[in-house]
C-alpha cells in the first residue's frame, strides 16, 4: 500500500514535472521569440528616428513628430526591459546603455520649443551608433539558430534546482526505505522459515528416536520370545506342539526383521549406519536369499533362478550381511509381486571390471516410470494398495538403498509396465584373493565349558538373564547372575571369572561404568583382564569406540542368539575345551 | 449571404440620411488620438470621410473602469477608457473586422464581434495616469482577462498599444 502510494505520487509529481516542464519550454519559446521581435522593433524605430531628424533638420518634420517618435523609444525599451532576457548580457548592457541615452536627452525634446541644429546632428550620430550597436547584439545573440535550444536547457537547468527536485528526492527515498523494509521484512520470514525448518527436522530426528526407542523396547521381549521358542524347539523333539512352537518363531522372526528395518532406517536417517568388512563367499550369500524364498516362488510356481558370470571372483571384500539383507529384500519383492514368470537372481563385475553387480529380475506387473523414485523412500510404494494387498512395511527398498549407498555402492532399476522389473545392486567390494579359507556355515560345534572356568552375567532383565541361563546351561559352566553393575563389582571383587557378560543399560550402575571400575581394580591389584563383553541394544559404531574406551573387551548387539553366545565363548574361552 | 444581407442593410441605413456617427459623435477641438478610416465601401466612403477623435470625443462613449490582467504586467492592473462596443455602436458597426494601427505602423486586425463578446476596453488610463506614448498610450486596446486565463496569452496578438487609427472592413 505504502509503495503503491509512493509510486503514485512520483508519477504525479513527473507527470506535473513534465507539464510544467512543457509550460516552461512554451513559455522560453515565446520568451526568445518576443525577445526577437522587440529587438528587431527597438533597431526599426531608432532608425526611423534617426530618419525624422534628418527630416526636421531639413524642416520636413515637425517637433512633434520627433518628439512622438521619442516616445515610441521610450515605449519600446521598457517593453524590452519587461521582457525576460535570461542570460543574454550584452543585451541587457545594450539596454542600459539605451536607457541612460533616453534620459539623458529626454530635456533637450521636451523642455524647449525646438531642437538645435547641432544636437539634432549629434542625436543622430549617437542614435545611429546605437542602432549598429543593437543591431550588432541582435545578430550575435539570434543569428544562431540554437538561441532557444540553449535558453530551453537553461530554463530546465533552473527548473530542477525546485520543489520538484526536493519531491522527486523524497519520494525516492520514501521507495528506497521502502524497499529496504520490504527486504528486512522478507529475511526475517526467511529466517522464521528456516527455524521452522529446523524445528521440523529436529521433530523429525525426535520422531526417528522414538521409532529407535521403540524398538528396541519391543526386541528385548521379543528376543525372549524367540529364545524360548528355539529353546522349546530343542527339549521337545516328538511333541505335538512342534507346529505351534514353529508358529510362534516364525512369527517372531518376521516381527523382529521388521523392527530391524525400522532401526535400520532411522540409523540411516541419522546417519549412524555402520557396516563391517570383511572376506566371504559370494556363493552361499546369493544361495541362503534364493534358498529363504524357494518355497514361495514354489508356492506361486514362479521359476527361481541363479546365475554367476563365469571368471566372477568367488570371494570379495565387503559387508555380507548387509549384502545378504539387500539380496533377501530384492528377492522378496521379486517373489511378493510376480504373479507368473520367473526370477532372476544374477552375479556379475560392475560396469568396469571392478565390484559387484548383482541383479534382480522379475517378470511382475513393472513400476511405472514417475514411481520409479518414489519406491526408494520409506513407506511408499509405487501403488497405495499394496500394502494391503501383499503386506510388509515398504521400507525394504528404502533400506536397500541406504545400505548400497552406505557401502559406496547404488541400487537403481529399471522398469516398464507389464515388462517386469531390473533391480541393479552395485557394490564396490574388492574381490579377495587370500588363499585363508572363508569359514561359512560351519556346523555349531558342540561346547563345553570347564568349572573353573566361571561366567558372570549382569543384566537387570530377568528374561535376558533367564535367557543367558538357557543358552548357557548346556556348556556346563559355573555360572553367576547380578542385576547391576554394582552388584557385578562385588561379585568381580569375591572370585576371578572366565567371561563377563555385561549388560549396558542397568539401574544403580551401568556396564560401562562397572567395567571401568574392575578394571581399575585389576589393574591395582596386578590381574589381567577379564574378558567383559558389552550386551547391548545400541550396537552403534561411536558407543561401541566408547565400549571399548571403558574397558569392555568385545561387544554383542541384543537379541542375542545362541550362536552369537557360543561364537564369543569359542573367541575367548581356554582353546582346549572345544571338543 | 449573410455578407450581402449586411451591404443591403448598410445601402438601406445610407439611403435613410448618412451615416448615424456623424450626428453622434462631437467634431474634434483638442489633439486627434485615434482616427477611423472605412475601407472602399462606396456608399460610407461616399458619405463621409475619415473620422476624428479628441479625448473628449473618446470620454463621451462608454466610459469604464475595470481591474484586470494582462500578460505583458504582473499583478491586477487598473485600466480606464471606453469600451470598443460603443465605439462601435456609435458608427453602428455590427460586424466584419477592425484594421487596428498603431502610431508606428504596426497592425492587428480584431474581429467586430470581440467588443462585445470579449468586453474590449479602449483603454487610455492605467493605474490612475493617462497613458503617454512611452506608456502604450494613447490607446491601449484592452481584453479583460482573469489571472489565470493570461498564461495562455490569448488576445496578446490583438491587445494592440499606441493605437491611433482604426480602419473598418466589412
Amino acid at each position: 500500500m505504502l509503495a503503491a502510494g509512493v509510486a503514485v505520487t512520483l508519477l504525479v509529481v513527473f507527470i506535473m514535472k513534465d507539464r510544467a516542464s512543457e509550460r516552461e519550454t512554451l513559455e522560453t519559446i515565446y520568451s526568445v521569440h518576443a525577445t526577437l521581435w522587440k529587438m528587431n522593433e527597438l533597431i526599426f524605430e531608432s532608425q526611423r528616428m534617426s530618419r525624422d531628424l534628418s527630416d526636421y533638420a531639413a524642416g520636413l518634420a515637425t517637433h512633434q513628430v520627433v518628439q512622438q517618435r521619442f516616445e515610441i523609444l521610450w515605449s519600446r525599451l521598457s517593453v524590452l526591459e519587461a521582457t525576460k532576457v535570461g542570460d543574454w548580457a550584452d543585451i541587457r548592457i545594450l539596454l542600459e546603455a539605451y536607457r541612460a541615452f533616453l534620459e539623458m536627452e529626454e530635456p533637450l525634446l521636451f523642455e524647449r520649443g525646438v531642437i538645435p541644429l547641432r544636437d539634432v546632428q549629434r542625436l543622430k550620430h549617437t542614435l545611429d551608433a546605437m542602432a549598429t550597436r543593437a543591431r550588432q547584439v541582435y545578430s550575435d545573440t539570434f543569428a544562431d539558430d540554437m538561441a532557444a535550444v540553449t535558453a530551453l536547457n537553461q530554463s530546465r537547468d533552473d527548473s530542477n534546482t525546485g520543489l520538484y527536485r526536493i519531491a522527486t528526492v523524497v519520494l525516492i527515498v520514501m521507495l528506497m526505505v521502502y524497499v529496504v523494509a520490504e527486504v528486512f521484512a522478507a529475511s526475517k520470514a526467511q529466517s522464521r522459515e528456516a527455524r521452522l525448518h529446523a524445528a521440523a527436522a529436529q521433530a523429525s530426528i525426535a520422531k526417528s528416536q522414538i521409532v529407535a526407542n521403540v524398538s528396541h523396547e519391543v526386541r528385548t521381549p521379543l528376543n525372549g520370545i524367540l529364545a524360548m521358542a528355539d529353546e522349546l524347539l530343542e527339549k521337545q523333539t516328538g511333541s505335538e506342539h512342534i507346529r505351534a512352537i514353529e508358529v510362534i518363531r516364525h512369527s517372531g522372526r518376521l516381527l523382529l526383521s521388521t523392527i530391524n528395518d525400522l532401526l535400520d532406517l532411522s540409523k540411516a536417517e541419522a546417519g549412524q549406519f555402520s557396516t563391517e568388512a570383511r572376506p566371504f563367499s559370494l556363493l552361499p550369500v546369493m544361495e541362503t536369499a534364493c534358498a529363504l524364498y524357494s518355497k514361495q516362488a514354489r508356492d506361486k510356481k514362479l521359476a527361481l533362478h541363479m546365475q554367476i558370470q563365469p571368471g566372477l571372483a568367488e570371494r570379495f571384500f565387503g559387508d555380507d550381511r548387509r549384502l545378504q539383507q539387500v539380496l533377501h529384500n530384492l528377492v522378496a519383492n521379486a517373489v511378493k509381486f510376480t504373479e507368473a514368470g520367473s526370477i532372476q537372481v544374477a552375479a556379475k563385475p560392475g560396469p568396469d571390471g571392478k565390484g559387484l553387480e548383482i541383479s534382480v529380475s522379475d517378470t511382475g506387473p513393472g513400476i511405472p516410470i514417475e514411481a520409479q523414485d518414489r519406491i526408494f523412500e520409506p513407506f511408499v510404494q509405487a501403488d497405495p494398495t499394496v500394502t494391503r494387498r501383499y503386506g510388509g512395511t515398504g521400507l525394504g527398498l528404502a533400506i536397500s538403498r541406504q545400505i548400497s549407498e552406505a557401502l559406496g555402492g547404488s541400487l537403481t532399476v529399471a522398469s516398464a509396465p507389464s515388462k517386469g522389473a531390473v533391480f541393479h545392486c552395485f557394490l564396490p567390494f574388492e574381490a579377495y584373493q587370500s588363499a585363508e579359507k572363508v569359514v561359512t556355515n560351519m556346523p555349531p560345534p558342540s561346547l563345553a565349558l570347564d568349572k573353573d572356568w566361571p561366567i558372570l552375567v549382569a543384566d537387570d532383565n530377568a528374561t535376558n538373564r533367564f535367557i543367558m541361563d538357557r543358552f548357557l546351561a548346556d556348556t556346563g559352566a559355573d555360572l553367576h547372575f547380578v542385576q547391576n553393575g554394582k552388584e557385578a563389582i562385588e561379585a568381580a571383587s569375591r572370585m576371578r571369572f572366565g567371561i563377563i557378560f555385561m549388560d549396558v543399560q542397568m539401574p544403580i550402575m551401568d556396564g560401562v561404568t562397572a567395567t571401568r571400575r574392575i578394571r581399575e581394580a585389576e589393574a591395582v591389584a596386578g590381574l589381567a583382564p577379564v574378558p567383559v563383553i558389552a550386551v547391548t541394544a545400541n550396537v552403534q559404531s561411536f558407543q561401541n569406540n566408547a565400549y571399548r574406551e571403558a574397558g569392555m573387551t568385545h561387544v554383542i548387539g541384543k537379541p542375542v542368539t545362541k550362536d552369537g553366545v557360543r561364537e564369543v565363548l569359542m573367541r575367548f574361552a581356554p582353546q582346549r575345551d572345544v571338543a | 449571404m449573410r455578407d450581402l444581407f449586411f451591404r443591403l442593410v448598410l445601402v438601406v441605413v445610407a439611403l435613410m440620411g448618412g451615416p448615424l456617427h456623424a450626428v453622434e459623435l462631437p467634431e474634434p477641438r483638442g489633439p486627434v488620438v485615434l482616427t477611423i478610416t472605412f475601407s472602399n465601401d462606396l456608399s460610407q466612403a461616399a458619405q463621409s470621410g475619415p473620422i476624428a477623435l479628441d479625448r473628449e470625443a473618446m470620454a463621451s462613449l462608454d466610459w469604464q473602469e475595470i481591474v484586470t490582467h494582462t500578460s505583458f504586467t504582473e499583478g491586477p492592473q487598473r485600466f480606464a477608457g471606453p469600451t470598443l462596443a460603443s465605439l462601435l455602436e456609435a458608427l453602428n458597426i455590427r460586424s466584419g473586422s477592425l484594421r487596428a494601427q498603431a502610431i508606428n505602423d504596426y497592425s492587428v486586425t480584431i474581429p467586430v464581434e470581440h467588443a462585445w463578446r470579449h468586453a474590449v476596453l479602449l483603454a487610455m488610463e492605467h493605474n490612475g495616469a493617462r497613458m503617454r506614448v512611452r506608456d502604450k498610450g494613447p490607446i491601449w486596446v484592452v481584453y479583460p482577462l482573469e489571472a489565470h486565463e493570461t498564461d495562455a496569452k490569448p488576445f496578446d496578438h490583438e491587445m494592440i498599444w499606441q493605437l491611433n487609427r482604426l480602419s473598418v472592413h466589412p
